[in-house]
């Protein structure tokens, strides 16, 4: 243990404390490293092993967490506060899945014009007088029989495909990342902490749910 | 029979060791703010009160319970800063109170240890 690199002690202590938040994970090790620096390898004979000390501070900071959240999980004041918490998160979640409803609209929308455009394209496109000047018109067309486009309007061509399936696929990846955090954060952790509270006894949440 | 009898020493020990290191360490930091290692050496020039493992999670507990305050402070003999830690206003009332309920203790202790006369 004696001939132990710092470094390495420390890395190993870092990756022994990846289930805390980063900023408690570096002020640990910060800290260890101070003392370390102060003794040197006695230091870390004395502390022993890397693996062993993170495993404590992990024990340590969740044994707090677990007594934070039973005061916390106790009470009248407790139970409202989980309620409100839970239909709060309910009604952000609803606004999302909205939100995220209409970006996968657009996600829809954008590939079949995207495809339509690929495989049929003199049915599918868009046409603009807007150079013209002022007055210009724009409009985009999904129709069985090839639309008359005025004279002088510029078409894009073929172009608009992939910037449509560029656009339906950010508005995939927007929608997805939206409803997913959306979910985690507002749904399922208000959800579980008042489903742990009522396991534990604390008062009832919505609807009196034990 | 020997050394079954001595791991129950060195285990009570180890728990009465833990018991008190918060003592010891709300006492050292009653003489003023310090840093880990300087906490460590005056525990440990008193004794092997408070092991060194366990000095940094008794130091983050306390910290979170509001007992202890903490900065870091970069100074020149130093190559890393270092975290001063000293005691709250309920840290110090903590500190009053446990050293009471210690004194008790202690008496009690000598009390029942000590050949009657």
């Amino acid at each position: 243990m004696t001939d132990q690199d710092p470094d390495d002690y420390l890395r190993r202590l870092e990756r022994g404390l990846k289930g805390l938040p980063r900023s408690e994970r570096s002020r640990i090790v910060k800290e260890i490293r101070s003392h370390i620096d102060g003794r040197g390898a006695e230091a870390m004979a004395g502390l022993g092993d890397p693996i062993t000390l993170a495993r404590s501070f992990a024990e340590d900071y969740h044994a707090a967490r677990e007594a934070t959240f039973g005061e916390e999980a106790s009470g009248l004041a407790g139970g409202i506060r989980r309620s409100l918490r839970v239909s709060f998160g309910m009604t952000v979640f609803a606004g999302a899945v909205l939100v995220s409803a209409g970006l996968y609209f657009i996600g829809v929308a954008g590939g079949a014009f995207a495809i339509g455009k690929y495989l049929f394209p003199r049915n599918i496109g868009c046409w603009s007088t807007k150079a013209r000047g002022p007055g210009g018109e724009m409009s985009c067309y999904f129709s069985s029989t090839p639309p008359v486009i005025p004279a002088g309007a510029s078409d894009p061509g073929a172009w608009i495909a992939p910037l449509a399936a560029l656009i339906a696929v950010i508005a995939f990846v927007i929608a997805t990342f939206l409803l997913v955090s959306a979910a985690r954060r507002f749904l399922v952790r208000p959800v579980f902490d008042a489903y742990r509270a009522a396991r534990r006894g604390g008062m009832p949440i919505v609807g009196g749910a034990q | 029979m020997g050394s079954s009898a001595g791991m129950d020493i060195s285990s009570w020990q180890s728990q009465l060791r833990k018991g008190a290191a918060e003592l010891v360490v709300l006492k050292v930091l009653a003489g003023g703010e310090a840093y880990g290692l300087e906490i460590l050496d005056q525990a440990k020039s008193a004794g092997d009160l408070v092991a060194e493992g366990a000095l940094y999670q008794l130091l983050n507990r306390l910290e979170r319970e509001g007992k202890l305050a903490s900065r870091w402070v970069t100074d020149g003999s130093a190559s890393h800063p270092r975290k001063y830690y000293a005691l709250t206003p309920q840290g110090a009332r903590l500190f009053d109170e446990m050293q009471t309920a210690w004194a008790a203790f202690a008496r009690s202790m000598a009390a029942i240890m000590e050949p009657k006369a």
